[in-house]
């Protein structure tokens, strides 16, 4: 039981991402709640893993509620707490199969914004360092500092995000990761594409808008695992809450440490106080 | 696996994913119905309009319009709205997406100064580039 769920536990923190406006869903952007302001954002995904090579399980499921708060605490300067709470179920080769409920990792990120270009009434581009720290709770709770960088540039109805991000893995194990959690350390490169369908034009009025969102995550770990995925998404974005709905499916998998991803749906809403 | 082909893939990848990103922000700008371009207001701003956005001089109309910009969805504006409020002597904000505008209507004796409602469009994350009293 305690293996099963180190293994989940190891799963797909590695894509998550906090989320405002004009973000996608995993990808990093560099947009901030203004100081005092707090985004509350509850995901709830279905994942399927393939066969580990490093057990005799044939398959993971995993359902996921994740949780992520994003405070202001500065004008340039926001802090992102997460955490997952997972319910999971390991098939095995003999048939045999169990389940664990478990809180999972969590991480807290701080997000300073160094540049700023406010080009027009819409557009902008903006670029923020990310640092923090990930805890896992595996054999043994581990520290891993994470440093990144990510943009955002809003055109129009075209948005774009970029992030990189470095975790440096202290712990940790081999046959628990799922992604980016394993003794191995691990980049993270993601890219976003968010089209607002509607409306086209904002009005004086204008109370929300829908979008359209385009994702290629990837991770690279330093074992020589590699990773792509493709995420499509809806988002409607009000003004004081969004709704998401979300998939991932593999582009390119090399993993030789840990389980493949067959799919991720989930839904999830963001909320402003 | 071999490292440096491994480096050299994660390399191809990565360039891959700026590419993907690069080629959805550069696809042509839509063009409206009236043939203007989507890409938002740019505001006409004179150089006595940025100098008077850092004014602290209380404002003597009962009402100004903010020109402001980077309002790129309507979670921004509720970002705004909440800040502007915050500020004394501000009675609402209304934000109008569409003109890159908030409107700000003032109570009380005293009126906050051009350099305040600066204070917290920057602090919403915005840049406020005129303040237009009414």
């Amino acid at each position: 039981m305690h293996r099963f769920a180190t293994i989940a536990a190891a799963s797909v923190a590695a894509w998550s991402g906090t989320v405002f406006a004009q973000e996608a869903i995993f990808t990093q952007a560099a947009t901030m709640p203004a100081p005092g302001a707090v985004v509350v954002r509850e995901r709830v995904s279905y994942s399927r893993y393939g066969s580990d090579p490093t057990s005799s399980s044939t398959h993971l499921d995993l359902q996921e509620s994740w949780t992520g708060v994003q405070v202001g605490l500065a004008r340039a300067l926001s802090l992102d707490v997460d955490a997952s709470l997972d319910n999971a179920w390991q098939s095995r080769d003999d048939g045999t199969s169990n389940s664990s409920f478990f809180v999972r990792d969590a991480s807290a990120l701080l997000k300073y914004r160094f540049y700023q270009d406010d080009t027009s009434g819409i557009d902008t581009f903006r670029i923020v360092a990310l640092g923090g720290v990930a805890a896992t709770f595996q054999d043994r709770a581990t520290l891993d500092p994470e440093i990144g960088v990510a943009a955002t540039w809003v055109k129009g109805r075209h948005g774009f995000n970029q992030d990189v991000l470095f975790r440096l893995n202290t712990g940790g194990s081999e046959s628990n990761n799922l992604g980016g959690e394993g003794p191995s350390d691990a980049l993270r490169f993601d890219s976003a594409y968010l089209f607002r369908l509607a409306p086209e034009t904002y009005a004086s009025d204008t109370e929300g808008a829908w979008y359209v969102t385009a994702e290629m995550n990837g991770l690279y770990e330093t074992s020589g695992d590699i990773d792509l995925r493709f995420s499509p998404g809806l988002l409607y974005e009000g003004r004081s809450f969004a709704v998401e709905l979300f998939a991932q499916v593999p582009l390119y998998q090399q993993v030789d440490h840990r389980a493949e991803l067959d799919f991720t749906v989930g839904v999830g809403v963001r909320l402003l106080f | 696996m071999n490292r440096i082909h491994s480096f050299r893939l994660v390399s191809a990848l990565f360039l891959m994913s700026a590419v993907l990103g690069a080629c959805g922000t550069a696809q042509p700008t839509h063009l409206m119905a009236n043939g203007s371009q989507e890409t938002g207001v740019v505001h006409q701003v004179s150089n006595a309009d940025k100098a008077a956005v850092h004014s602290t001089e209380p404002l003597a109309a009962n009402s100004a319009v903010l020109f402001v910009n980077g309002l790129g969805c309507p979670l921004c504006a509720s970002n705004i709205d909440q800040q502007l409020a915050g500020v004394k002597g501000v009675r609402s904000a209304d934000v109008d997406l569409s003109g890159g505008t908030v409107k700000v209507t003032f109570a009380g004796p005293v009126h906050p100064s051009a350099h305040a409602l600066n204070e917290a469009v920057e602090d919403a994350g915005f840049t406020l580039v005129k303040v237009q009293p009414q």
